[in-house]
């Protein structure tokens, strides 16, 4: 039986069709990448994949049976009184919700599910092989729970919690938490931030747009001076009432790799170092001994700067024993993009 | 028979129920000082001896005050040494679990009584999901997840109380300041919502904030002044103690104390906020431990500093928050009864 998998992002939306290999393998059989902005509905690039896969003659009448469809989408899966499952796209204003009957039906009536993202990507963890994952801190793994953790357009955090056999993925809004400062450079920042909103958390730090806050109270708290031809590219990079993406936090991320620029170095280092004093607690909270997995957008574009000192360091720095305690937890990127499609095309395959 | 207990680190409580589907009293039920023991068997063994079960212990679940690794428990300053090995051998019996305390009280939540559960959020709507437990006995501080698989809660611990202490104004953020003057550079919530923190908050709005303190409250402090710079952790401990309950005790009538109360409750309304949200735990959060029973009065407004800084989250999730029941965890045997409970689980009778 072959599976119809779904990656729904608001920048991009990867379809693909799946069928089960050996063991928890996932082998794909046709993968098409879409603009999600750029579609007028979701339903239209299901029905478009749908059409390329009858229509191609390379692959045999049982490789073109749909059995079943599965779709990890960004966004809160809510529920109809009826129990039928539904969508809201917020990063995709223009697209009607997205109904899980309404997809079953232009499928042939198959059975389709909705998942939210974060917990596609915890069964994609699942089905990773070691290349697609660069280890931070190999440390000492138990059986136990994992956690995930993924700074993106937003933070996304999870729990993989171990019930001896399998891991469930827990939802977390943990990313809406209060940021925890650790010292007198964070406390300012801290205090620059409040000045400009009532709450402060960890989100307005570990995402895009946290990059880009960190980068401005640097700038305005004299670490540094701005040139003026970067003043001047943030200022384009900005998103425009159009809807355009806010380039600025891509900008200053490759301007502090390159080391072009001091102060987006310096944006980035704080930014690394952030990451890893969160990820820790996530792992002291979740008592993930089994590993905590980076995900999201932007680790793989950082990764020099993950394999730092900064980040393991500040994973480390917990009270007393508990410094040996995180030592000793396995930290890894997951450099695999498609990690979120390969979870969801998992998880079809298991129900 | 099934036998149950709650191994604490001053005594134990161990009861004997018959093992029958309908849960009915115990058959024998006894607190035991640890003093006039050198190891948990031989406890058990003189409590058998007295009050002799008509049957064999079938099942044997114990919730202990300390980390449980691959069935083996350091109990912190006692110096037992307690697992599930040895208890195996010495009651003849299979079926012997053992439970971290937080666990025991994550599986006692279903068999507490109403009149055990004092309700802190009249504007709750429960919905179905996750529930979570924030447990502070003064010296620590600790969490756990009851994860709902749509079928049963999965408990699951957690070290969150080691995680990094998170102020959220001015005057947390000068506290911050001044605890890693005073002590450490890496302060975590265990530092703060315990009775040390209570006691710190005191000294810090005294001494930083230049708060009037009345000559009583420091004449009843100052007495354990010196108790509390002992060497010994256990008297340091204990004059902490006794201070910081003089601070809750007071807080009705000395605005300094009242001050003190008021930052703590705030503080720990938030760890259980944030706790809350990384948990999605939107079932209900469950306040638990000797804190929570000691300043109970105060927690009850629901207007008051801990359900204030328990919904004052960022957009969307004060709204989520606010509609978590929040309940406070009465029983003084919650352990005992988490240990039964899933002694029975073990036994298939629930």
């Amino acid at each position: 039986m072959m599976i119809l998998a779904g990656d729904v992002g608001g920048t991009s939306t990867r379809l693909g069709l799946f069928k089960r290999g050996e063991g928890n393998q996932m082998i794909s059989i046709s993968e098409q990448q879409y603009d999600s902005q750029k579609a007028e509905t979701f339903e239209f690039l299901v029905r478009d994949f749908k059409d390329k896969i009858s229509q191609n003659s390379d692959l045999s009448e049982n490789d073109k049976n749909i059995g079943v469809a599965c779709f990890g989408i960004a966004g809160p899966i809510k529920k109809h009184v009826d129990g039928k499952s539904y969508v809201e796209m917020v990063n995709v204003h223009h697209w009607p919700v997205i109904e899980a009957e309404k997809l079953s039906q232009s499928l042939n009536n198959i059975p389709v599910t909705l998942l939210n993202d974060m917990p596609a990507i915890c069964y994609g963890i699942q089905v990773l092989s070691d290349q697609d994952v660069l280890i931070l801190n190999s440390g000492k793994p138990q059986a136990g729970n994992q956690a995930l953790i993924a700074a993106g357009t937003g933070l996304g955090e999870a729990m993989l919690y171990w019930d001896g056999k399998e891991y469930h993925p827990c939802p977390s809004e943990g990313g809406h938490s209060d940021f925890a400062p650790r010292n007198e450079h964070e406390i300012k920042l801290l205090n620059y931030l409040l000045k400009k909103t009532p709450h402060v958390s960890w989100e307005q730090l570990l995402s895009g747009r946290g990059l880009v806050n960190i980068y401005e109270f640097l700038r305005d708290s004299n670490y540094g001076q701005e040139s003026a031809t970067l003043r001047k590219r943030l200022e384009e990079a900005k998103s425009t009432p159009g809807n355009e993406e806010d380039r600025r936090p891509a900008l200053i991320s490759e301007m502090g790799l390159k080391n072009q620029e001091p102060l987006c170095t310096e944006a980035l280092d704080w930014f690394v170092t952030l990451y890893g004093a969160r990820a820790g607690n996530l792992a002291l909270q979740y008592i993930a001994v089994n590993g905590v997995y980076i995900g999201g957008g932007i680790a793989p574009k950082i990764i020099e700067k993950l394999c730092g000192n900064n980040f393991i360091q500040s994973f480390t720095g917990k009270e007393g024993q508990f410094a040996q305690f995180t030592s000793e937890i396995p930290v890894k990127v997951i450099l695999n993009p498609k990690v979120g499609l390969l979870g969801v095309a998992w998880y079809a395959a298991k129900i | 028979m099934i036998l149950a207990g709650d191994i604490g680190k001053e005594e134990c409580h161990l009861a004997i129920y018959p093992q029958e589907r309908n849960a009915t009293g115990p058959f024998a039920k006894e607190k035991i000082d640890n003093k006039s023991y050198s190891c948990l068997e031989d406890m058990i063994d003189t409590f058998l001896k007295k009050y002799k079960p008509p049957e064999a212990i079938y099942v044997a679940c114990f919730g202990i005050a300390g980390p449980v690794i691959s069935g083996e428990c350091e109990v912190p300053k006692l110096g037992w040494r307690v697992t599930v090995a040895n208890l195996r051998k010495s009651l003849d019996c299979d079926v012997v679990s053992l439970l971290n305390d937080m666990v025991a009280t994550g599986y006692a939540i279903p068999n507490l009584s109403p009149q055990h559960l004092v309700d802190l959020n009249p504007h709750a709507s429960p919905k179905e999901g996750n529930q979570a437990v924030i447990l502070g006995t003064g010296s620590g501080l600790g969490e756990m997840l009851l994860y709902w698989d749509r079928d049963t809660f999965r408990p699951s611990s957690s070290e969150g109380g080691h995680a990094n202490f998170a102020p959220r104004n001015d005057e947390e953020i000068d506290f911050l300041r001044y605890l890693r003057e005073k002590s450490s550079q890496v302060v975590s919530w265990e530092q703060v919502i315990s009775w040390a923190g209570l006691k710190t908050m005191y000294m810090f709005l005294r001494d930083k904030k230049r708060m009037k303190e009345s000559i009583e409250v420091k004449n009843l402090i100052g007495q354990y002044d010196l108790e509390g710079a002992h060497s010994d952790e256990d008297r340091r401990y204990e004059a902490i103690r006794k201070q910081a309950s003089i601070i809750v005790e007071k807080a009705d009538r000395d605005e300094l104390c009242k001050q003190a109360l008021n930052m703590f409750m705030s503080v720990y309304g938030a760890e259980a906020g944030d706790l809350a949200l990384r948990t999605l735990a939107v079932n209900s959060v469950y306040v638990s431990g000797s804190i929570a029973l000691k300043i109970l009065d105060k927690l009850k407004d629901s207007n008051g500093p801990f359900m204030k800084a328990f919904a004052d989250k960022e957009g969307q999730f004060a709204g989520q928050n606010r509609a978590i029941p929040v309940k406070v965890i009465c029983d003084p045997e919650v352990i005992l009864v988490g240990a039964t409970r899933q002694a029975r689980i073990m036994a298939s009778l629930e």
